[in-house]
């Protein structure tokens, strides 16, 4: 066979010929075709060999091709060839290569994206003795592969003698594990079971290799199915018992379900009374750190037993038992100080080393019996209770003088470099509304190098907005973007180029297109390069303006000449929004003296507490109202303007029901008092009321969540019920919406009043299963309490409407869950650590929720035993604050006690304290 | 850019192996690079078996662990590293380097904690295959544990290669991320101590399953795990890569916690007679590869000093800037820079917690990988085209002024009293948390009137 021969055939498409040509060839000839054939596998796409036009012809070659690289190539040349999928006659080929270039291929083969079923092919191969059984991993993972028949396992003894035990030696992928194939393939565990029960070797070798491969840091999801497979096998005392080394070395895993194992198998072999007590207390020290209390109290359970055995063994066991007292679990900590506490020698020196070393560690309900042991804590210790006195320091009296004065942008490189960054960023929210700012005081400005410093920024401006679907391209935020970056990049190349962008109504209005709304007047005034302040420009952080400032700005806005209000409607609606509560008064003094043919200046009257006549254009006046009583109502406004629901002249009531909207999937909905009808770009206040910001699913951005904080700083009540809406609906994690944690942040805002919407939000969020969520929600319950502004009846209050809500859950499947026991205890355990009157408010409001959380009404009520760990912190509280329970609890606990189980003893305990 | 990356053969003679007889072990690390082919260190005895087994566990899950996977390094991700050991005249040291480039991880076996005789000085690299880590998982206390760094007279070839032999492909991400850590840890700060019960409450506490930055501050005598930034709090990206100390925590007598102004941090455990460093980048997603926090210092090296520094390295475990700056007739700053410079050449780690380099050089050869990083490479053509043009400085204006022709615009670059700044889209990212941007480096170098030549810095 010749290069030039091969060539021939391949362009023919005659694989019969090519086949032929290989197989009658030497070696030598076959590599001296070898870069021949590369080339021609290359060019293969161009033989259109799997488009839809395929002639024949073309899909002739292109195997022909595949087969002649597969026929003389070097690995290396096969392994750079184009994309090759199965190709008929391909393993016949391969079987007349050397058997060392089969192995250097073999993990190539295999990839199961390349080829379908290689590894059968490969192992067909390795049948027939025209290779070697390969070492590589790729070779025996690629026997779990979910493609491999089972039957194709059976049928083949020799895998079964020798490549099966090498799947407990090689951990696997993400893709290829014991563990992935028989949690959603047939069962591998299955096939080694029956083999273990027909051949009492392989049972032996099976119970080892288990073993083996728990030795091994297999990470823990892998590691589990061979801890399953262990104990499906069923080991014998005897069987135990000779592994007993092995099992003590497993206590010692990072993986919990290992030592859990391996703790189970011990204390079966010490129950056969063949466990050495000593060489368990050699071995038994990290599982008394196990993360689960159960694993724990096993181990503990067996240095019990040891010692009983051989009492001997006792002082050791003592020391060794003291590492259980800095387990999270009290359980533990009680099981460890029980061991020590039967020691009748503890006059060891080791022991009070020990001792001393987890002083600090001991919960405070078993302080007492810990200094009998340990002797008294000393004066100094930390760990003593902390003075009911100690508390974070209080806001002070100001609760704005936290905010800090916002400069505005004064030069044109400092735009320009602000613009860059919130390009970039969609914030900080601050940043935004100082660009807006910067632009409307500084469009006139164009000095000589005006193109050269904006290019950077125009042209960024078109990236962004090609990011955009293109219908919205062309338009000023037809869809309300919940992204402030693409609204300044329009704003910025309607300023550059002075061509107004095309504002085009919204399907769906969303705050999104009350930004646009924003954008849209400023870009008109950039256009006409007509340079003035914002009059929504925040002069402090958080969005808010001073009065007199406001007046000023308005001031200079009629004595330029700027009688076409319309175009700074929203301007103004933002600004009044942001109004400080303080020096309203004189400022309402210096607004009389305006003109009033101005409704602007009418509706800022009214906003600072002014009774003048309600002008025609609503939007401007719900803002004046929404300032004027942020969270009341206002029949002035609404004798003109009604009707538009929460947010609008009546500031509203909200509450969580489940409503019977299939959209709504059985998720709890934003019912508002009154109810919204009608949305409007200009009523950002009645837009706050309701449930999403962002149209269709769209995420909103970190950025622009925060942004939106700016738009009412005066009331966040809509804010709260919304959020608590938000959590409400995710409280399981069923979404990564990492961008709701930031609703929390007014929580932290001294100057927000915490009604009931807000105890409702923080409720929900101290149940959230997220982390960051959970630990803000525990910050700003820390805060509150600091504050003295969180009512703890309102906070009762919140948990007795979840509790409604969930009796009023219709029937389903699966359920809501908004009462999580479990979690609001983590979460109160984190509040209570932070002072003793913490502590102490932590205790009264989780004994004032557990009547909601053991409430048995409705379809889903808290199962009793999740009620234990809220009744564990009330036992460490009540130790710890020396009070017992509130009288109001007693029923509740009594109707609990009056179960069994844990639940039970522990509330049995508690009415008895 | 492509990220270019390094073939590289672990061979070692023989696997590490830990043999256990009654109440004797006996661990032997294999090596592979160094100053040999498989160089002999060290041979003695590890006075706190136990400790030791989990220390060393506990820095090869740093080499095993992959906290985040970069599409690009997919192909890598089962060619997993082994750590890297360095015996000096009082101590050895093992480290080891993530695979995501976020996690490092050093160990220091301080006097005290072996008994035994130096071989010889060097670095090399050890394997700690699955057998051997799971022979360690099994040490037990009481047994009396020798240890060896390199055998003797164990080479055994199969037709001329090494019993073990191991190839990975070492990206170049990996390896400056690598280096740079140790000029980065050599800005962090002391910012927390607490002792071994307080660590164990705050690993106790560390939120299961969080993948987003926390806030750690201290509170009273113990570190307390939050979620809003505070003045004195230290935040964490990706905080379960902080697990990775659990497997030492009943041991560490203290935690001392040390952070840079980027956001990476370095957790330092102090363990009886021995020391274990856990350095972290800002996030599991961002290595320490791409920090740049080293870049000003790169840019305006002395490669004169640097090179006279080089001739110093004797294998010190402290390296004195006070006493370098003395015997090279230079000031203390210029060493330290000088440093930093050989940190990112492989040839010096740092050790945060003394706050002083040492040396050891790197086994894998670092001067196949493009060493500078892709901004200086940048800025260094940008400088070499012309790019940059000053405005003329203004009487009394205490701002200078650039303009940077990028790719696709001219960029402002301000270097001013109160910070700088530039118009570029990276810089509106990523203003100053992640060091200077191609164009502001690329205007510095011509302020210093330098020709910006920079792949040997």
């Amino acid at each position: 066979m010749t290069p030039e021969e091969l060539e021939v055939a391949v362009l023919e498409g005659d694989v019969g010929r090519v086949m032929a040509l290989i197989r009658g060839a030497s070696e030598v000839d076959r590599r001296a075709a070898g870069s021949r054939a590369l080339a021609l596998q290359k060019r293969s796409g161009s033989f259109k060999a799997y488009r839809a036009e395929t002639t024949k012809l073309d899909g002739y070659r292109s195997r022909a091709s595949t087969l002649s690289l597969l026929g003389t190539g070097s690995a290396a040349q096969i392994r750079s060839g184009s994309w090759m999928r199965s190709a008929e006659g391909a393993f016949e080929l391969l079987s007349c290569r050397p058997p060392e270039l089969l192995l250097e291929i073999t993990p190539w083969l295999i990839d199961t994206y390349r080829w379908d079923r290689g590894w059968e092919r490969v192992r067909q191969l390795v049948r027939s003795g025209a290779m070697p059984r390969p070492e590589c991993d790729e070779y025996y993972l690629g026997m779990l592969s979910d493609r491999l028949p089972r039957a194709h396992v059976l049928e083949d003894p020799e895998l079964l003698e020798h490549e099966i035990w090498r799947l407990f030696e090689i951990e696997g992928t993400q893709e290829l594990s014991l563990a992935d194939h028989d949690k959603f393939g047939w069962s591998w565990a299955e096939v080694f079971l029956g083999l273990a029960a027909s051949d009492l070797d392989k049972r032996t070798r099976f119970l080892d290799a288990s073993l083996a491969a728990l030795e091994r840091d297999f990470i823990a999801f892998r590691a589990g199915w061979f801890s399953r497979f262990h104990e499906a096998l069923k080991p014998t005392d005897d069987e135990r018992a000779g592994r007993t080394t092995v099992y003590l070395r497993l206590l010692r895993s990072p993986i919990p379900a290992t030592v859990s194992m391996a703790a189970g198998a011990l204390s079966n072999i010490q129950k056969a009374g063949r466990l050495d007590g000593a060489e368990l207390l050699a071995y038994v020290t990290p599982a008394l750190q196990a993360r689960a209390a159960g694993t724990a109290k096993s181990a503990l359970r067996l240095i019990d037993r040891a010692v009983r055995t051989k009492p001997a063994l006792a002082p050791r066991a003592s020391v060794v038992a003291t590492e259980g007292l800095s387990h999270a679990s009290a359980d533990v900590q009680a099981a460890a100080l029980a061991i020590i506490e039967k020691a009748e020698d503890r006059s060891d020196g080791a022991l009070a080393v020990a001792l001393a070393r987890h002083r600090d560690d001991v919960s405070v309900s078993l302080r007492k019996r810990f200094n009998v042991l340990g002797g008294p804590a000393p004066a100094a210790s930390p760990a003593a209770p902390a003075p009911a006195a100690e508390l974070p320091a209080r806001a002070s009296g100001d609760p704005f003088a936290t905010l800090q004065r916002i400069s505005p942008i004064e030069t044109l490189p400092e735009l320009v470099e602000a613009i860059a960054h919130v390009y970039e960023t969609s914030g900080p929210p601050d940043e935004i509304e100082r660009v807006l700012d910067g632009v409307s005081r500084l469009s006139a400005e164009r000095p000589p190098d005006f193109d050269r410093l904006v290019r950077p920024i125009r042209k960024r401006a078109d990236q962004i907005q090609a990011r955009r679907h293109p219908r919205d391209r062309e338009v000023l935020g037809a869809y309300g973007d919940g992204n402030a970056a693409v609204a300044v990049a329009a704003l910025v190349a309607a300023w550059v180029d002075g061509v107004e962008p095309v504002h085009m109504p919204a399907p769906r209005v969303t705050l999104g297109c009350y930004l646009v709304g924003r954008v849209a007047e400023i870009a008109h005034w950039a256009v006409a390069r007509t340079a003035e302040p914002m009059l929504a420009a925040p002069t402090h952080t958080a969005g808010w303006i001073e009065p007199n400032v406001l007046v000023d700005r308005l001031v200079a806005r009629l004595q330029a000449g700027r009688t076409d209000e319309k175009w700074f409607w929203f301007d103004m609606i933002q600004a009044m929004l942001r109004l400080l509560p303080l020096g309203r008064e004189e400022a309402l003094a210096r607004a009389r003296s305006l003109p009033t043919r101005s409704e602007c200046v009418l509706a800022l009257r009214h906003a600072l507490g002014d009774q003048v006549r309600i002008g025609p254009t609503q939007a401007l006046w719900i803002a004046a109202a929404r300032c004027r009583n942020p969270d009341g109502d206002d029949p002035v406004v609404g004798a003109a303007h009604g009707g538009l629901g929460a947010g609008g002249a009546e500031a509203g009531r909200f509450s969580l029901a489940f409503v019977s909207d299939p959209k709504s999937m059985g998720l709890p909905a934003l019912a508002t008092d009154p109810r919204v009808e009608t949305l409007s770009s200009g009523l950002p206040t009645v837009l706050l009321s309701v449930e999403r910001t962002s149209p269709y699913g769209l995420k909103e951005c970190v950025g622009f969540i925060d942004w939106l904080r700016l738009i009412w700083p005066q009331s966040r009540r809509s804010w709260f019920a919304v959020s608590a809406t938000v959590f409400a609906g995710n409280i399981d994690w069923w979404q990564a919406e990492w961008e709701n944690r930031r609703r929390l942040e007014p929580l932290f805002e001294p100057w927000t009043a915490i009604g009931p919407e807000a105890a409702l939000l923080l409720a929900v969020a101290l149940q959230a299963k997220e982390p960051g969520e959970q630990g803000l929600a525990v910050e700003a319950a820390i805060a509150l309490i600091a504050d003295g502004r969180l009512r703890l009846g309102l906070v009762s209050a919140a948990f007795a409407a979840l509790e409604e809500l969930m009796a009023e859950q219709p029937e389903r499947h699966y359920p809501r869950r908004l009462l999580q026991p479990h979690r609001f205890a983590g979460a109160m355990e984190r509040v209570a650590a932070a002072s003793a009157f913490h502590a102490g408010a932590g205790q009264e409001i989780l004994a004032s929720t557990l009547a909601f959380f053991a409430s048995t009404r409705g379809h889903a009520p808290v199962p009793v035993g999740q009620l234990a760990s809220p009744l564990r912190l009330l036992i460490e509280l009540g130790a710890q604050l020396g009070r017992p329970v509130p009288e109001s609890t007693r029923p509740t606990l009594a109707r609990v006690a009056s179960g069994k189980g844990e639940t039970a003893r522990l509330a049995g305990q508690l009415l008895s304290s | 850019m492509a990220d270019r990356a390094i073939d590289y053969s672990y061979r070692y003679e023989h696997e590490s192996s830990l043999e256990v007889s009654g109440r004797s072990a006996s661990l032997k690390l294999a090596t592979s690079g160094g100053p040999t082919t498989n160089p002999r260190l060290y041979a003695g005895r590890v006075v706190a078996p136990v400790l030791f087994a989990d220390a060393l566990l506990a820095v090869g899950a740093v080499a095993r662990s992959r906290f985040h996977v970069p599409a690009a390094m997919l192909q890598h991700i089962l060619n997993l590293k082994d750590p890297v050991a360095t015996a000096t005249n009082d101590r050895l040291r093992f480290e080891a380097f993530s695979s995501c480039c976020s996690a490092y991880a050093r160990l220091d076996m301080l006097p005290g904690s072996t008994d035994g005789e130096l071989l010889g000085a060097g670095t090399t690299n050890v394997d700690l295959g699955t057998d051997v880590r799971a022979a360690l998982a099994g040490v037990f206390e009481g047994v009396v544990m020798d240890l060896h760094v390199g055998l003797k007279d164990l080479a055994i070839e199969v037709d001329g290669v090494p019993h073990v032999e191991r190839k990975v492909v070492l990206p170049s991400r990996w390896i400056r991320g690598f280096l740079e850590v140790q000029a980065i840890q050599s800005d962090m700060k002391p910012r927390f101590e607490v002792d071994g019960a307080a660590l164990r409450r705050f690993l106790r506490d560390l939120p299961r399953g969080a993948t987003r930055p926390i806030q750690i501050r201290a509170q009273g005598r113990d570190l307390i795990v939050g979620h809003r930034a505070a003045a004195d709090s230290v935040q964490v990206g990706s905080p379960d890569r902080l697990r990775l100390m659990e497997r030492l925590a009943s041991r560490a007598t203290a935690l001392r916690v040390y952070a840079a102004g980027d956001g990476s941090t370095a957790w330092c455990l102090e363990l009886p007679d021995a020391r274990f460093t856990l350095a972290l980048s800002t996030e599991a997603w961002r290595g320490f590869s791409g920090e740049g926090r080293s870049l000003d210092g790169l840019a305006a090296a002395d490669q004169g000093l640097v090179a006279r520094l080089r001739a110093e390295l004797a294998w010190q475990s402290r390296l004195s800037p006070e006493v370098l700056a003395g015997r090279l007739g230079v000031d203390p700053g210029a060493v330290v820079a000088a440093l930093s410079v050989l940190a990112s050449s492989g040839l010096v780690g740092f050790d945060v917690a003394e706050g002083t380099y040492f040396h050891r050089v790197l086994p894998f050869s670092v001067d196949r990988v493009e060493r500078a990083a892709p901004r200086l490479r940048r800025a260094g053509q940008l400088v070499a085209g012309g790019a940059v043009r000053f405005e003329p400085s203004r009487a009394g204006a205490a701002e200078a002024v650039a303009w940077v022709a990028g790719r696709n615009a001219e960029y402002r670059v301000r270097f001013g009293p109160f910070g700088d700044a530039c118009t570029c889209p990276w810089w509106g990212k990523h203003p100053g948390d992640r060091g200077p941007c191609a164009h502001m480096l690329a205007a510095q170098m011509v302020r210093a009137g330098r020709d910006g030549g920079s792949d040997d810095a």
